[in-house]
């Protein structure tokens, strides 16, 4: 098969792109006049003796190793740093864009005080001190009126160590109300606590594996550590290696994923339980699952009887019954032969993985989705073996005692960040007197924005840390300008996806531009001025000291190896697997050097089918059927009925199924479904105008958000391209241009996520905020959230 | 004397763009404003194509990261007028901006669409300018750009190499886009010495070149993206 490259395409591309056509009637001495004239316009550019630094990237939760190029005092080019093992020397776009973040022109100068009111503010720039003294003031206040869990702090999705200094310094304060912004893992997570018995964050083996089954995961379009992802991708496609590692993208919409992939199975939206399901039953009725994993470390699998002798249904039976291929196929859309064929493959090269369901950074998946697509996992034998489903490893150190309040700390408020804007507006459990958000934009990146819109404004005190003004530190009494990567001492953890403990630190590269501080020096500052317990447990006099004591802890782990590179990557591997450890430091001082010189510390082996570790449920097993769940659900039915006989629960409430797809109406006949793409992932980065140029590539979309639609989609509704469409659902309407798109699924629109702040740079303001419309269902018989899509109708402007 | 040219394989490719920031932040391009970039007007010397075919749900997009693919025999230097654009003897197609009159003659006829006009003065808003790569000039309104290879990094691996008294080795240069690539998709070299991994790769069965029938000879190979071919060990296959 040879490439046939259309010249059809290329005009397409020389239309959308940039094309120059000749000018007309213009004599050529005329523009060689005109050129000469403007060449003393020209920018003028300052050179300098010129030096490297090391970074790391914290503009997406990946944390890649940065080398950073410096004319003078200047950061004039931002590369990937070789050594460190999530990116070895690659980027992606947005880590290159950072020089944009440094030095754009809409950051905040100073922090300020909100003069006005919440619904009119009035910003007027103060010092450091005196918000400093100002927050110091009101949470002296509430802690010696006895109020200090009404202390909340939201954080972003992040690794490194500043997660735990926040839980420290709330411990020490007396709160334990700690949260984070979703991360599009949350179904996934819920998974591996019904069927493994696990917090920890999930990992995958990548790059080891034969096989991936992706269920609508944005592999290449920002899930995980966007270049580790990609890095695994590459190794899959590496002729020299000798094998093809297929990835099957599963999803109703012709995502880039899904272009890159080696198979795109396109399947009715919100499916992909079922589609797992059956492919279950496939593997099962074909004899082709690892039998031996099944029998060694599940549970639920087959029926069973419980200790009081009742009757429960197993997995098996469950997909035998419900499952099967045709069932499955007219649940989906996808052919039988074609689930049969997935199944076989999926057997026959392993490892395979199974990932998934879809879900994005701003709305929660689907957990019996998930725990359907993990079951894959457990029936392919492929939890905790080399190109399977890991546990991420602990960074040395933590969870210390110093996370938690001292004796009997005071129950959470809620469990998730979701949960923040109901119990704020409800006072239950109990009322919010004091809001931090870390670098957290909830009323623009939440799909219940507007619940946190209302809700902030109930609480008495919002501070709100952050390098631009959004939508929500609007509605704060202090903002406090942060620093960008390159300005502060930095530090990331393990990303999301990966398995090995990692934690990379680095010192700053440029003088901060503006009056910023790193979150974790203006915390630290806070606690000494707070005195008493909060400044006794963290007697730091910045965020540089309190990373240099970690590394004690690290130091202390004896184990893992600085950055090096992949050839000693290798060797170290080997070495700790047969028992050796070789440090190249003998002391923490000499570590801590190393790490600022290399980029930081891992550990480079992961230790296999450590089943103890990896399944912690009652049944220290895998569980196709979660008792966890079933226990959830006992205590629900106990608590509905106080003093009877508690009702029986229903089986399938603790095994992965499909569940109900939200009906049609016949007002909002189309279905929307959110998009991320690369450049702007996790919602984040439309105020870089690098990333907003490459951002709807596929459509040359650049600076604006889309609407996709499908070309028989659009003429039924009277929809041209480039028109500018209302997008309606219940809960409201957007703005967008209609684009055409063969790739999207007829009857489904999308639209992309990041666009359309409210406030902040105008670069960021463009475009349209899809979680404006989108409904977040939940499952009538769990209250489990649903993802998929939202009905909506769609009109011309 | 070398030829220097490029191998991109497309089946690594992720279509992730980071290529495309990469030479923007090093080689000084403008960002150009919403409304222009409506009007097609950003400038961008490597793009990712995306050639979408098909129909739903048999659909097929290859995203190409396309370059000035710097032909041995370019279309674009016969038009110029002024001479502002030829081929040098390693055969890197350039620009000479000062002597540039605007035309755009070049522009239109690149088959590659890989000539960007400057509509406007370059703008660097804030504090942009502070990222400005003084290895590059930023050009003024009025002239054409493209792709040069980072041909300043040659310059700079030279003297680097000369200094350690040693020749030129392969990796010494190597421009901004084959740097940043995170799938290691794009490959970089001289094309006349057999050994080097561009000509090696140029040299394999999976080898093409864009547009070849119009007689351009680019030196931009491309690697066809072939496809799974079962668990029997045979890795990709064209
Ligand atoms: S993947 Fe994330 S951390 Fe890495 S360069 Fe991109 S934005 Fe930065
Ligand atoms: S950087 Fe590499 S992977 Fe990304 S688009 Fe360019 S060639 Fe493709």
């Amino acid at each position: 098969m040879t490439f046939e490259f259309d010249r059809r395409s290329f005009l397409k591309f020389a239309l959308g792109g940039a094309a120059g056509t000749a000018a007309s009637g213009v004599s050529l001495k005329g523009l060689s006049d005109l050129n000469a004239a403007l060449a003393n316009e020209q920018v003028r550019v300052p050179t300098g003796p010129e030096s490297w630094a090391t970074s790391v990237c914290t503009l997406c939760p990946g944390g890649c190793g940065l080398r950073v190029r410096l004319i003078g005092q200047r950061a004039v080019k931002i590369q990937g740093n070789p050594l460190h093992p999530v990116n070895r020397g690659g980027l992606c776009p947005k880590g290159v864009a950072g020089l944009q973040e440094l030095y754009h022109p809409d950051r905040l100068h100073k922090p300020m005080r909100n003069a006005g009111s919440r619904d009119n503010p009035r910003w007027k720039e103060i010092s450091w001190e005196e918000a400093l003294g100002t927050i110091t003031g009101r949470l002296r206040g509430l802690r010696d009126g006895g109020e200090a869990r009404s202390l909340v702090v939201l954080d972003r999705p992040r690794s490194g160590l500043l997660p735990r200094l926040q839980r420290q310094f709330l411990a020490a304060y007396g709160s334990p109300n700690y949260l984070v912004m979703p991360t599009g893992m949350d179904a996934v997570q819920a998974a591996l606590r019904f069927q493994q018995g696990i917090t920890e964050p999930v990992a995958y083996d990548l790059a080891n594996s034969r096989y991936v089954l992706s269920f609508g995961v944005n592999l290449l379009e920002g899930w995980g550590a966007p270049v580790a992802v990609m890095r695994a991708f590459a190794r899959w496609r590496d002729v020299a290696s000798g094998r093809r590692t297929k990835l099957v993208q599963v999803e109703p919409r012709f995502s880039i994923t899904a272009a890159r992939a080696d198979e795109w199975v396109a399947l009715r939206p919100g499916t992909d339980a079922a589609l797992a399901l059956g492919i279950a039953y496939a593997l099962i009725s074909e004899g082709l699952y690892d039998a031996d994993f099944v029998r060694e470390h599940t549970f639920g699998f087959e029926d069973w009887r419980d200790a009081e002798g009742e009757f429960h249904l197993g997995f098996k039976s469950l997909v035998n019954s419900e499952y099967r291929l045709n069932d499955v196929s007219a649940i989906t859309g996808v052919p039988a032969d074609t689930i049969l064929r997935l199944a076989r493959e999926a057997a026959q090269n392993r490892p395979a993985v199974a990932l998934g369901d879809r879900q994005t950074s701003s709305l929660p998946g689907n957990p019996y989705a998930a725990m359907a697509v993990h079951s894959l996992n457990a029936l392919l034998g492929s939890i905790d073996l080399p190109g399977g489903v890991l546990v991420q490893q602990a960074l040395p150190g933590s969870n210390s005692d110093s996370e938690r309040s001292p004796g009997s700390p005071p129950p959470a408020l809620v469990l998730s960040a979701g949960e923040l804007p109901q119990a704020i507006l409800s006072r239950r459990p109990y009322g919010v007197q004091a809001l931090l958000l870390n670098q957290a934009d909830p009323v623009f990146s939440m799909v219940n924005g507007d619940e946190f819109r209302r809700a902030l404004r109930e609480v008495p005190f919002v501070v709100s840390l952050t390098a631009f003004l959004d939508d929500s530190s609007q509605l704060a009494d202090l903002v406090l300008p942060t620093a960008t990567a390159l300005e502060s001492w930095q530090d990331t953890g393990p990303p999301p996806a990966v398995a090995n403990a990692l934690l990379a630190i680095s010192p700053p590269v440029v003088r901060a531009r503006k009056d910023v501080r790193h979150p974790g020096d203006a915390l630290l500052a806070l606690a000494r001025s707070l005195g008493d317990k909060v400044a006794a447990a963290l007697p730091f006099a910045n965020y540089e000291a309190y990373l240099r004591r970690q590394v004690d802890g690290v130091f202390a782990a004896q184990a893992g190896a600085v950055f090096g590179s992949n050839l000693e990557e290798t060797w170290d591997r080997l070495m700790e697997r047969s028992g050796w450890w070789a440090p190249s430091y003998s002391t923490s001082e000499q570590l801590w050097e190393q790490v600022k010189q290399q980029g930081g510390w891992w550990e480079p082996a992961y230790s296999y089918g450590e089943w103890a570790r990896v399944f912690r449920t009652s049944s220290g097993r895998f569980e196709f059927y979660s008792q966890a769940l079933a226990q959830a659900a006992r205590q629900q039915a106990r608590a509905a009925h106080t003093g009877g006989s508690a009702a029986r629960i229903d089986d399938r409430a603790c095994l992965p199924h499909q569940t109900v797809l939200p009906e049609t109406s016949s007002n909002f006949p189309l279905l929307l479904l959110v998009v991320e793409q690369l450049p702007l992932s996790g919602g984040q980065g439309a105020h870089l105008p690098y990333l907003q140029q490459i951002a709807g590539e596929h459509l040359f979309a650049s600076w604006d958000s889309w609407l996709e639609i499908h070309p028989e989609t659009a003429h039924q509704f009277g929809i041209e391209d480039g028109a500018m469409v209302w997008v309606e659902s219940r809960r409201g309407r957007v703005q967008a241009r209609a684009r055409i798109y063969e790739g999207a699924r007829p009857g489904v629109v999308h639209l992309p996520l990041g666009y359309g702040r409210a406030t902040g740079s105008p670069w960021a303001c463009r475009g349209a905020n899809p979680l404006q419309i989108v409904e977040q269902q939940s499952d009538p018989v769990t209250g489990m959230p649903l993802n998929s899509g939202t009905h909506v109708k769609v009109y011309r402007a | 004397m070398p030829r220097w040219g490029m191998v991109i394989d497309l089946a690594k490719c992720t279509a992730c763009q980071a290529c495309v920031v990469a030479c923007q932040t090093e080689n000084n391009v403008p960002c150009v404003p919403p409304e222009q970039a409506a009007r097609g007007r950003i400038i961008s010397w490597i793009s990712v194509l995306p050639q979408l075919e098909g129909e739903y749900p048999r659909l097929t997009m290859r995203p190409t990261p396309l370059p000035c693919v710097h032909c041995d025999n370019p279309p674009c230097i016969r038009v110029c007028p002024v001479g502002a654009t030829g081929i040098n003897p390693e055969g890197v197609v350039r620009q000479i901006f000062a002597r540039c009159i605007g035309c755009r003659y070049c522009t239109n006829a690149c088959p590659y669409t890989r000539r960007m006009f400057n509509w406007y003065r370059p703008e660097f808003p804030g504090e942009f300018t502070e990222a400005l790569n003084p290895d590059v000039s930023v050009r003024p309104k009025g002239v054409v750009e493209k792709c040069t290879l980072c041909h300043h990094r040659l310059q700079k691996a030279r003297d680097q190499a000369r200094a350690q008294n040693r020749e030129l080795a392969e990796g010494d240069y190597i421009p901004a886009c084959v740097e940043i690539c995170p799938a290691g998709a794009m490959y970089f070299g001289d094309l006349d010495d057999p050994n080097s991994t561009v000509a090696t790769l140029a040299r394999g069965r999976r080898a093409f070149r864009l547009l070849e029938e119009l007689g351009t000879k680019p030196k931009v190979i491309y690697l066809a993206q072939g496809e799974w071919s079962g668990g029997d060990g045979q890795g990709a296959r064209t």
